[in-house]
């Protein structure tokens, strides 16, 4: 117990706690240090027998701009964004009306619908990867924004994440929308959605997160340079360097972590409560 | 009425009803939740039910990617891949990839966890440090740690031979290749894992500490053992499957670091599913380790019912 | 069985002050209740006094040994919380059982597996386990040992609750709001358990609470704490028939003490809307105080008849006493008064009567809130008015 005023033991535990915590966090910090560290770096620095933090000549914007234009890294990062976006937007539009309809509707079939969701919860991604990429070749959309999208067009997760969240709203709000003449479509839309934005924000961030980092299923769909997202584009330039330019593989590293990084640490304490909502399940 | 059916617990989740049925507005209800569940539920079967049934179906064919015809071949695919060396080599290496990362990735998911709760300065500093790896984009850390792995110039071989210790190239020595890959793994899950145990540890009610400091238990081992670590019981047993589940699916590091190489030492089920599937275009044979890797997982998921089941305190 | 002494006991939070020198004697086997509005402190005291917070100045005594340095556990307490705080992970015998297992093994012996087989474990377990079954006995909770504190009902947890706290006879029982979490009805049942407890035990018990009704109904002295200061500490009768602050009388009693503004004559006398109540005080001429009236010192008389005349606002019948909201003239707040149903006025919200402030039971506050002991007053306004039976002709007229 913290019980009597500070005493000697305390503090000690205090500066081991920290001690321990600190060296814990350079490890942790230590990839990021060596990927930031030697996209700033000449080749032959880079390849020099000791390492040091900071370069004794300046070579980042030599690495930068190598990565930007050897492949199109821009390019990549729109792509990120644009497929995370539609992703998004398409897993809130099918998520929101058969969450409220889980939670708050009686039909018959409720019970199987939840059901189903929840087997499908079960399903890891990588499983209905050949089907997928069959039925997608069938069609002839392989190498397209489609492919990439398609896919993640449902959220199980998001369909169970925000049913738990509409069950905790009183059913009299949903009552009282339907005395002021809401039609059920309507309530979806205009009352559980506004009271839903904090669960929709976390689970907006999981979304993204997980989509702009996912690699397995871009490099399956994807052949075509252009259509690239991040990780596989990376991965691109990865090959095109046979892995021994390492001061723009860095940098490019780099540009494409830096966007989510950056977005966490602005909103840490978001980002800390969506991945803590995985917990719930 | 059909809904007379339902559990009590999701009976409860619905709207009240009074004594007096509307069968109109039953009716109506019904269609509304239709028509708006409906939409998600094609979809589920289209992307996960549909095709996993499929994947099922498909490991009992002989068919390849681009092939004209497709026969039933029964268990063959199986038969085969439990003769196929490399499958067992993937098999095993995943399940060492698994058993060695889920106990350190929680074990210290948890300790930092501890640690950063029971101090009153820092957590938020720390808590954001330790899950930034799990923010970061996997394939460039990965390239980062590729680098760090490097056997002449790279970071950990510079440290290794500093502090006196052998050095190897970590990748590329079939005896280390898979266990670079766990220490990547690891460095990559736990800070989810810690946020978990955080909120878990945030859930306990302060004054179960004070009875038991009342009651005598108030050495850092008591408090853990009486209070800490039971009250955590349903979130560990979360965190351990789901760590599991998730490792199970080692990718990302495979394709991009050894290629299932040197000699197959880091081929694990995943990437061996990729390349049968996706290379050798042997799309029926890569559905049955499919089938194999999703036997796994569910086993694993059950686990986690059974366990928490027995686990979980309110009723 | 010890006396529990508080000296002095400060605690800042942040630079909030929440307990100001708070100075308190506890006689062994007293039932002492701190009551207060929310915020006065009053659980940051009895955190103290268990050990669970560490006082900024000041000295905490339990049966006269100082007990500052010493853990909650070394200080011979124990506690029941307002959540009662049961381990849910445990059967009710595992928590009532584990401020003795703490206690009489040792730490090799609480070892999972181990422990079983050290000497003397399971003489040990067995001695407590009766323990256990008697305490739960006497609290009729026998049947509950083995459910877990998850299929207890509200009155069961808060049964397990108090076991847990009675199985290792400690010195002292510190309880906060155990009964809040209850409800009305069981509260009442619970509190005559309570103090039945009490007398049985013999122990010295500490009681928080933010209900005056559980305070005054189950103590031997109440003290009363107002913003982190003791305001007054005496049996309940004296709280209530003798308030020695204008807070205490506030926050003591049901409905809420009339305060009327009054003034002090040259002879001394205090007067009230300009005429004398009867009582004088040794105050300078012209000093203004603050008159207490409780509910059954007003009384109802004619239009034009006593102190003032006001309209009936809004009556309350209660069954055993009715209850007349009266907006007098002149007063900004609306007087109450007690009244039985059998000498009720007869009024109607809406008529015009006369209010009766009895000085004889009124009490004189200062400016700074501090009662100021009354002295019979020359100047009285008329003694006829203090005459049983008074109302009666009041309601006859």
């Amino acid at each position: 117990m913290r019980t009597a005023r500070t005493s000697l033991r305390s503090r000690i535990y205090s500066v081991l706690r920290h001690a321990i915590l600190l060296t814990g966090g350079v490890v942790m910090l230590f990839p990021f240090i060596v990927m930031v560290s030697t996209s700033l770096k000449p080749p032959s620095e880079i390849f020099s027998p000791t390492f040091t933090l900071l370069p004794q000549e300046w070579y980042a914007i030599e690495n930068f701009r190598e990565a930007f234009t050897r492949v199109p890294l821009a390019r990549f990062i729109l792509n990120g964004l644009l497929v995370g976006a539609t992703i998004f937007l398409f897993q809130a539009l099918f998520a929101l009306p058969c969450a409220y309809a889980l939670a708050k509707l009686r039909f018959a079939g409720r019970q199987m619908t939840f059901v189903l969701v929840i087997l499908a919860l079960l399903i890891p991604p990588q499983v209905p990867a050949i089907p997928l990429y069959i039925g997608m070749w069938q069609l002839g959309i392989l190498d397209t924004y489609a492919a990439i999208i398609l896919p993640s067009t449902i959220s199980v997760f998001g369909i169970f994440l925000m049913r738990q969240f509409f069950l905790q709203i009183p059913d009299d709000l949903i009552h009282a929308a339907r005395i002021d003449g809401l039609s059920e479509f309507a309530i979806v839309w205009r009352i559980m959605l506004p009271t839903a934005i904090p669960a929709l924000t976390a689970f907006a961030i999981l979304s993204f997160v997980w989509n702009w980092n996912d690699f397995f299923w871009p490099l399956i769909v994807i052949q075509s340079e252009h259509l690239a997202t991040p990780p596989l584009g990376i991965v691109f330039f990865d090959n095109a360097e046979a892995g021994t330019n390492y001061g723009p593989l860095m940098a490019g590293a780099v540009a494409i972590t830096a966007p989510l990084v950056i977005a966490f640490l602005v909103a840490q304490r978001r980002f800390l409560e969506g991945f803590a909502m995985t917990g719930l399940r | 009425m059909a809904e007379i059916a339902l559990k009590p617990a999701e009976y409860s989740a619905g709207v009240p009803r009074p004594a007096k049925g509307r069968p109109a507005g039953a009716i109506l209800e019904n269609v509304a939740g239709w028509s708006l569940a409906t939409p998600a539920l094609v979809l589920i079967w289209l992307m996960f039910l549909g095709p996993a049934l499929v994947v099922i179906g498909l490991s009992f064919t002989d068919w390849q990617f681009g092939m004209p015809t497709v026969a039933w071949i029964g268990l063959d695919n199986y038969v085969e891949l439990f003769a196929d060396r490399v499958f067992w080599i993937s098999l095993t290496n995943t399940l060492i990839y698994v058993g060695v990362l889920v106990p350190l990735s929680v074990g210290l998911g948890l300790g930092v966890a501890l640690l950063i709760e029971d101090g009153l300065s820092g957590s938020r500093f720390y808590s954001a440090i330790y899950f930034l790896p799990v923010t970061a984009t996997m394939l460039a850390t990965a390239l980062a740690w590729e680098f760090a792995f490097h056997p002449s110039v790279g970071f950990i071989n510079q440290i290794f031979s500093f502090l006196g210790l052998p050095t190897t190239d970590w990748l590329k020595n079939p005896d280390t290749a898979l266990f670079a890959l766990v220490a990547i793994g690891v460095w990559q899950s736990m800070g989810l894992n810690m946020v978990l145990f955080l909120a878990g540890l945030r859930a306990i009610p302060k004054d179960l500490y004070e009875a038991a400091a009342i009651d005598g238990a108030d050495s850092f081992f008591e408090r853990f053992r009486r209070v800490t670590w039971p009250m955590l019981g349903p979130a560990l047993v979360f965190v351990v499957t789901v760590t599991a589940i998730r490792s199970f699916q080692v990718f990302d590091t495979v394709a991009v670091l050894t290629d299932g190489g040197p000699n197959k030492a880091t081929s694990v089920l995943i990437y061996q599913m990729y390349q049968e599937g996706f290379s050798f275009l042997r799309s029926a044979y890569a559905a049955a380790i499919t089938v194999v890797f999703l036997a796994f997982t569910l086993v694993l998921t059950l686990a986690q019912a059974t366990l928490l089941d027995r686990r979980t305190h309110y009723s | 069985m010890a006396s529990v002494s508080l000296r002095g006991i400060e605690k800042l939070f942040g630079s909030t002050r929440v307990l100001n020198g708070v100075s308190l004697d506890i006689a062994d086997g007293e039932f002492v209740s701190l009551v207060g509005p929310s915020g006065c402190g009053k659980t940051t005291l009895l955190r103290i006094l268990a050990g669970l917070e560490a006082q900024d100045a000041g000295d905490v005594f339990i049966g006269g040994r100082p007990v500052d340095d010493l853990p909650p556990k070394g200080r011979d307490i124990a506690m029941v919380f307002q959540s009662y705080a049961l381990y849910p992970y445990m059967t009710v015998a595992e928590n009532m059982a584990l401020p003795l297992v703490m206690r009489r093994t040792s730490f090799a012996q609480r070892l999972p597996v181990i422990g079983r087989m050290m000497p003397g474990t399971g003489r040990t377990i067995r001695g407590i386990s009766d323990e256990v079954s008697a305490v739960a006995e006497s609290l009729a909770i026998d049947h509950l040992l083995a459910r877990k504190p998850g299929q207890l009902s509200g009155g069961q947890r808060q049964r397990v609750a108090l076991g847990r706290a009675m199985v290792r006879r400690p010195a002292v029982f510190l309880m906060d709001e155990p009964l809040s979490n209850l409800d009305a009805k069981l509260r009442v049942q619970a509190r005559t358990e309570i103090a039945q407890l009490h007398r049985r035990l013999g122990a010295t018990f500490v009681y928080v609470t933010h209900d005056q009704a559980e305070a005054l109904t189950m103590s031997d002295r109440v003290a009363v704490m107002m913003d982190g200061e003791l305001l007054q500490v005496a049996p309940p009768q004296d709280v209530y028939a003798d308030p020695q602050h204008v807070k205490v009388a506030e926050f003591i009693g049901t409905p809420q003490i009339n305060l009327v503004p009054g003034r002090v004559r040259a002879d001394g006398g205090v007067e009230v809307l300009g005429m004398a109540l009867g009582i004088g005080v040794s105050l300078p001429e012209g000093s203004t105080v603050s008159v207490g009236f409780r509910a059954e010192a007003v009384g109802m008389t004619a239009e034009g008849g006593g102190h003032c005349s006001a309209l009936v606002q809004h009556i309350e019948h209660l069954g055993s006493e009715m209850l007349f909201h009266l907006g007098a003239n002149g007063l900004e707040r609306t007087v109450i008064a007690r009244i039985h149903p059998a000498r009720s006025p007869g009024a109607r919200p809406g008529d015009s009567i006369g209010i009766e402030l009895h000085g004889q039971r009124a009490f004189v506050f200062g400016k700074d809130g501090r009662r100021i002991p009354a002295l019979p007053s020359a100047t009285t306004h008329a003694p006829r008015l203090f005459e049983p039976g008074a109302m009666l002709r009041t309601a006859s007229a």
